[in-house]
């Protein structure tokens, strides 16, 4: 599990800050609360778990070839 | 004058009954009409309309007819670049931009001969909506002006189905095309990914971005789509396929199609309102009767395409948007920047989960698909809300119906399925197989010609 489904709101802030984002108290608040549904679709992708060599969509083809 | 669609219109013209100057007319008095109510354009062109117009007719005086387009009245979602014209995105950040160059599918619409009406609303960079906190506002449903139209081709629904154009540009990220053309009760398709350029389109998210039309019919979207349609190596993800004409495929005759029902996204997965429930089991009645084999089939849960798309275009977005985020934050509206900010609380890895699993949906996908021709699903899981119902996370909170094509990159095309209690359309999805968007659109044609949804207009 990805330490982003563990943060705090001063842990998500203290984020913000470092990605170089200036965000008022008021902002991080209301941002915290979408948030937690990104978290809840992170834990949902991560579910299971998935073979190391499972291969990604990286270069996204048309059609279903593989 | 009544408006027609645009085979009805071509035919008209082509005969001589109709001039594209006299359609011009007919839609810019209804603009004038009903603009006011519905904000559909951000910014209108009725002085080259008019001349467009005039120049069409005199082309086809001369004999040089160029198509069914030639001289039908069409507007671009303001996320299309359009040559010396402001392309705004609905965004402040954008409200002086004038591109040097047009989009590449702008640019084949014109050589087809449409005449062009302006620019219309969109969400904030196809994203943001419906804001009130930017410089235009957002555009209203025109069967009920407190509803919401859907986006984020929200001005090109609300346009086309109060009939002041007859067909426009949408985008499609993660429904863009298909809920504005649900909510409004128009035809509207988002192809294969690949099948149209993405060149001069404002991008949102690069692996789900799709271009395509919305129109009153899937007649006329085939129409659209046949002139939209064509390789392009300004955009990599561009196909170089040539599928032949999309129109000639509506022949009326199903029989024998086999359909998959994704019934359980709709009754096990999430909840649908107990009206679309009804026009889904008689549409699936309807196209038993027109002769197609129909059986439910199973896809993994919804939850997981939405989850996977959801991640991958937030990410994505984030990407495109960073600078500006970092810099301009408040010139923003507010919708558009709190939710594309999540991208700085997502980690490589989740990122990289969700292509992963983007590669096992698709799989799963393509085993259905080997048995069925194509799928049936409801495209909203309601009637349009109420402009004030739509909320800044509620798009996160629920799965929708339209996101887990996208993450596949199959065609999916919504044709109206009815109306509610309170006359707002419901909405049927339908979906192929990669570059099968004939038989989607065939089946989506044979279904609106068994029924008698497209009768009506919203009055302006």
């Amino acid at each position: 599990m990805s330490d982003m489904h563990a943060m705090t709101p001063e842990e998500l802030a203290a984020r913000a800050r470092a990605a170089g984002l200036d965000l008022t108290p008021a902002q991080l608040a209301e941002i915290y609360n979408g948030y937690r549904h990104v978290a809840a679709m992170a834990v949902r992708v991560r579910a299971g778990g998935r073979p190391r060599e499972a291969e990604p969509a990286v270069i996204f083809k048309p059609g279903f070839g593989t | 004058m009544t408006i027609p669609t645009i085979a009805e219109a071509a035919r008209e013209i082509a005969d001589g009954r109709l001039t594209c100057t006299a359609l011009a007319e007919a839609c810019l008095e209804r603009i004038g009409r009903a603009e006011p109510q519905l904000n559909a354009f951000i910014l209108q062109t009725p002085d080259a309309a008019i001349a467009a117009a005039r120049r069409a007719d005199a082309e086809i005086k001369a004999g040089r007819t160029r198509g069914p387009l030639h001289g039908i009245p069409f507007a671009h979602k303001d996320i299309y670049a359009t040559a010396g014209l402001a392309t705004t995105a609905h965004s402040r950040l954008l409200a002086s931009n004038v591109p040097a160059e047009s989009a590449f599918t702008v640019e084949k619409l014109a050589a087809a001969g449409v005449v062009p009406f302006g620019k219309l609303a969109t969400h904030e960079f196809a994203w943001g909506g419906p804001s009130f906190d930017l410089p235009w506002p957002p555009a209203r449903n025109p069967w009920n002006r407190d509803h919401f139209p859907g986006g984020s081709s929200s001005g090109t629904g609300a346009a086309v189905a109060a009939g002041l154009v007859l067909g426009g540009t949408g985008s499609d990220t993660g429904g863009s095309i298909r809920l504005p053309a649900a909510f409004c009760g128009l035809a509207g398709i988002k192809p294969t990914y690949g099948l149209l350029s993405r060149h001069g389109i404002q991008p949102l998210a690069f692996t789900l971005d799709h271009a395509g039309p919305l129109a009153w019919t899937v007649e006329d979207c085939a129409i659209l789509l046949d002139a939209m349609a064509g390789h392009d190596p300004r955009d990599p993800a561009s196909a170089d396929v040539s599928l032949g004409s999309f129109r000639a495929g509506l022949t009326g005759d199903i029989a024998g199609l086999k359909i998959g029902v994704v019934r359980h996204f709709y009754e096990k997965d999430t909840g649908v309102a107990a009206e679309v429930h009804a026009a889904m089991t008689g549409s699936i009645r309807v196209l038993e009767g027109l002769g197609a084999k129909v059986a439910d089939v199973t896809l993994p849960p919804l939850q997981d395409w939405f989850a996977t798309g959801m991640l991958i275009m937030i990410a994505e977005a984030y990407s495109v948007h960073e600078p500006w985020l970092k810099s301009r934050y408040n010139d923003y509206g507010e919708l558009f920047r709190d939710r594309v900010v999540m991208g700085a609380f997502i980690g490589s890895a989740d990122y990289l989960a969700a292509v992963r699993m983007r590669h096992e949906l698709r799989g799963a996908l393509a085993r259905v698909m080997a048995e069925f021709d194509v799928l049936v699903l409801p495209t909203v899981p309601t009637p349009a809300p109420r402009l004030e119902a739509v909320t800044k996370y509620g798009n996160f909170e629920v799965p929708n119906f339209t996101m887990p094509f996208n993450v596949a990159g199959t065609p999916a095309l919504s044709v109206c399925n009815g109306f509610s209690e309170t006359g707002l359309p419901l909405a049927l999805q339908i979906v192929g197989r990669p570059f099968e968007d004939a038989m989607v659109l065939a089946a989506g044609h044979a279904y609106e010609r068994a029924t008698d949804w497209k009768r009506q207009r919203p009055a302006i």
